[in-house]
């Protein structure tokens, strides 16, 4: 396996500056029997030091919530009442169980010159969801993960009392509420991760239960002088071999906490946001939470979609006429548009083929000054320390602006700042002065998911459509949203090649091109010439967070950068064969406790004359590998 | 024969420290090394390593033995070295006299085939990227050294750093990137040299 020439310097770098003959082993002995003397005295000691009395009284009925819970699991009684007597899990006889494979699966022959359907838009603008996605007030409040009923709201719809936080934890907000007339779930979100309570009568049919594996640790909670159940971690397959094989995993990034309380069930799980920008919840963190459940809960925090205003309302509080774009990728619907005071701006939302979906498109215009990248900067903090996400700017040329250029700011951004704080998905803008008004197109990068994006053609065109100027061609090429495998055969330098079998129900999407001297983007270093094609089938769950099944095949010309061997070195890999050619593959499965869904994540890599082929495949249920393998093994 | 992870995993559940002892012997030095690169500083490294350990006495019976202990480890370290840089934010300047080196230093990282000869670096070449290394945002150090250092692969940091693999590639490339525009700035304060990229084809078909 080829080096890389900074793994040498680091390896001289590591032995300059720790020498081999370290051992630590007394001073961690050391460390343990200091813990021990300090445990003995009952003290409760980190590392972090916190000075605000609020958090001082926080950690203090954490640590007495920690040393309850601690004591009884730690007593032998303790330690057998919890792994013996479930009162609110099932196990399951093993640690693993298989998701079956999605159905019906046929392979069907294709084109190799496949072109993206006239009708694409139609073909999936009114996706029919399973109806096992939604949850029964669908209509009324929507479904996972975009609940959109207020409490009080769905507190009369249904027979029970229904309770929330108290308070919700910083960082996050209350998103809204749904379920049915049994259990409904009550959803908060924000930078740590989401929260979901869902509660209903105990006794009936448990719709919260969750089997678990037959070792998943499962502790004993005190939730005032309740008894309560916790477990972290789930069902997932990462890097099993095996089809739809799925296995517990401990981790703290899913924590789920049951109980029952006056006649009724609750279930709290926490998931973890996976950027890491906030601090976890832990056991006695839930259990805090789940003891100032309240039936005059807090609201604060936007419902989606409630807070949405007409562009009348919004035109009436700005004081200015609100322009639309005359052009947008087809697709996009607009959703409504919230007013933002500090700016005097309006915001504009657009979703993607989908009304429930989040807004992936969003037109800020106001008649003050321009915002600058700085104001749209993500704020991100880790352990309270500022996390710096570095921000690309370009000033491409954009006809009518003033003064000729705008902005074009990727990654590290949102839109958030300077529209009202509601979150969005955007993380690239475009910023703009034009006739007195002040634009940032908002949009997102091409995550190859089917989701709504834009790309820096589109963009232009966006704006261009605002200031009546258009220099480009209506048949311009865009490199990022090819319509045609051909296309990108005959932009590329090296032979790129397309599947001749497909999947029944996928059709081609859209290819990308990217020239060896194309700035490095999120889905590339830079440095290599690739093609990207992009198969598209079915929505993913009920289709509101605007996935789809997909096929993503990406080649990239890239002599000596990766190796087989330096990705198999990641584990989890099985060997497999491409027409004779030696092939890495690889699957990752899961399942979501709150949602009943499952998903499937495969990957396919081989090389062949220094062009490395990747065929990544998303589905509800797990492919078969010899289907993927054909798929492959069909490329012309 | 030597105890296996398994075995000592199993001892230490049972409260063995004998079984911490093998642990410990066989991956303090690869996770100090790691720790070391990523937070600068040999004695905050020890003490992450160390506290690492502690934390896995307290911990094991968590760990699913089935699993590969010393991903699993290593991956623990990294993320507390990443904290404790993130609160260390190491700062270090450089001077004209370190300038002299850094060009023909930027050839030879961007070089994706370099020869034996070029790959024996000097003294003075480790001190430059050890300065150009601790210029770099946390997490891009973690990614250099999880990438370049411990071998990682795309996907293994993806689930060590609970970031996308879009994410990761991006994270490496854009550590990459900095790692030599330090140095590039080490060889040419007025960033008029433009550092060699990697092996281009030829446009010849």
């Amino acid at each position: 396996m080829k080096n890389h020439p900074l793994t040498p310097i680091l390896h001289d770098l590591a032995e300059d500056g720790i020498p081999a003959e370290v051992d630590y082993r007394a001073a961690v002995r050391a460390r343990l029997e200091t813990s021990k003397t300090h445990a003995n005295q009952g003290a409760f000691s980190m590392k972090t030091s916190f000075t605000h009395p609020r958090r001082i009284a926080a950690i203090a009925f954490l640590a007495v919530l920690l040393l309850m819970a601690a004591a009884l699991v730690s007593t032998p009684q303790g330690q057998a009442w919890a792994q013996t007597v479930l009162r609110f899990f099932t196990r399951s006889e093993s640690n693993t169980h298989l998701i079956p494979t999605q159905d019906p699966l046929t392979l069907i022959e294709v084109s190799p010159a496949e072109e993206t359907p006239a009708q694409a838009e139609q073909l999936i603008v009114t996706p029919t969801p399973r109806p096992e996605a939604l949850l029964p007030f669908n209509d009324a409040c929507g479904s996972l993960p975009y609940p959109r009923c207020t409490i009080e709201q769905i507190g009369k719809m249904v027979d029970f009392p229904v309770k929330g936080l108290a308070a919700i934890p910083e960082g996050m907000e209350l998103t809204g509420a749904s379920g049915g007339t049994e259990n409904i779930i009550v959803m908060y979100a924000g930078s740590r991760g989401a929260l979901y309570l869902a509660q209903g009568p105990a006794g009936s049919d448990d719709p919260q239960l969750f089997e678990i594996s037959s070792d998943t640790l499962v502790e004993a909670v005190s939730i005032g002088n309740l008894p309560g159940e916790y477990i972290q971690g789930g069902w997932s397959g990462l890097g099993i071999s095996e089809a739809g094989l799925v296995r517990w995993e401990t981790h703290e990034g899913i924590q789920t906490l049951r109980w029952e309380q006056d006649g009724m069930r609750y279930t709290l799980w926490f998931y973890a946001s996976k950027t890491g920008d906030g601090p976890l919840f832990d056991k006695s963190g839930l259990a805090a939470l789940a003891s100032q459940l309240t039936a005059k809960p807090a609201s604060s925090g936007a419902i989606s979609q409630a807070a949405y205003l007409t562009i009348e309302q919004a035109a009436t509080r700005s004081g200015f006429a609100i322009v639309e774009p005359a052009w947008l990728p087809a697709g996009y619907l607009l959703a409504g548009a919230t007013y933002a005071p500090e700016w005097n701006g309006v915001c504009l939302y657009y979703s993607y083929r989908l009304e429930a979906a989040a807004p992936t498109l969003t037109l800020f215009q106001s008649n003050g000054q321009l915002p600058s990248v700085e104001d749209i900067k993500i704020k991100q903090f880790y352990n309270g320390q500022p996390i710096d996400i570095p921000v690309s700017i370009a000033a491409p040329e954009i006809g009518g602006v003033e003064p000729g250029y705008a902005l074009l700011a990727s990654n590290g951004v949102n839109l958030g700042a300077i529209c009202g704080g509601i979150e969005m998905t955007t993380n690239k803008a475009l910023l703009w002065r034009f006739n007195g008004m002040s634009f940032v197109l908002g949009a997102v990068v091409d995550n190859f998911n089917g989701r709504g994006f834009l790309s820096d053609v589109e963009m232009r065109r966006v704006a261009e459509s605002l200031t009546g100027v258009a220099t480009l061609p209506a048949d311009a090429l865009d490199p990022e949203r090819l319509n045609s495998v051909e296309v990108a055969k005959s932009l590329a330098g090296f032979e790129v090649k397309s599947p001749t079998l497909m999947l029944a129900g996928f059709y081609f999407d859209h290819g990308v091109y990217y020239p060896n001297d194309a700035p490095p983007g999120f889905w590339r270093s830079g440095g290599s010439e690739d093609v990207y094609l992009l198969y598209l089938g079915s929505p993913i769950g009920d289709g509101s967070d605007g996935r789809y099944a997909s096929i993503f095949i990406a080649q990239t010309f890239a002599p000596g950068q990766q190796t087989l061997d330096e990705l198999a070195m990641g584990g989890g890999y099985e060997t497999a064969s491409v027409n004779g050619q030696a092939a890495l593959h690889r699957q990752d499965c899961w399942e979501d406790p709150v949602t009943r869904t499952t998903a499937c994540y495969q990957t396919l890599t081989w090389f062949v004359d220094d062009v490395r082929y990747e065929i990544d495949v998303f589905l509800e249920k797990a492919l078969p590998k010899d289907m993927l393998i054909a798929i492959a093994e069909s490329m012309k | 024969m030597e105890e296996t992870d398994f075995q000592a995993i199993t001892r230490l559940k049972r409260s063995d420290l004998a079984g911490l002892d093998t642990l410990m012997i066989r991956y303090q030095l690869r996770a100090v090394r790691a720790a070391y690169l990523i937070v600068g500083d040999r004695p905050l490294a020890e003490d992450v390593v160390q506290d690492a350990f502690v934390r896995l006495h307290q911990t094991i019976h968590q760990f699913d033995e089935a699993r590969p202990f010393g991903p699993w480890f290593l991956r623990s370290v990294v993320n507390d070295a990443l904290k404790a840089a993130k609160r260390q934010q190491r700062q270090i300047s450089l001077d004209e006299a370190e300038r002299a080196q850094a060009a023909s230093l930027i050839e030879t990282l961007t070089d994706p085939h370099p020869d034996p000869e070029t790959l024996a670096v000097s003294a003075e070449t480790r001190r430059e990227v050890w300065q150009a290394l601790a210029r770099l945002a946390p997490e891009q150090r973690v990614a250099i050294v999880q990438r370049y250092y411990l071998g990682y692969s795309e996907a293994e940091m993806s689930a060590s750093l609970q970031r996308p693999t879009g994410t990761i590639k991006w994270l490496v490339h854009t550590a990459r990137r900095r790692l030599r525009h330090w140095l590039v700035a080490l060889a040419a304060p007025d960033s008029s040299v433009e550092p060699k990229r990697g092996a281009k084809r030829s446009s010849e078909p």
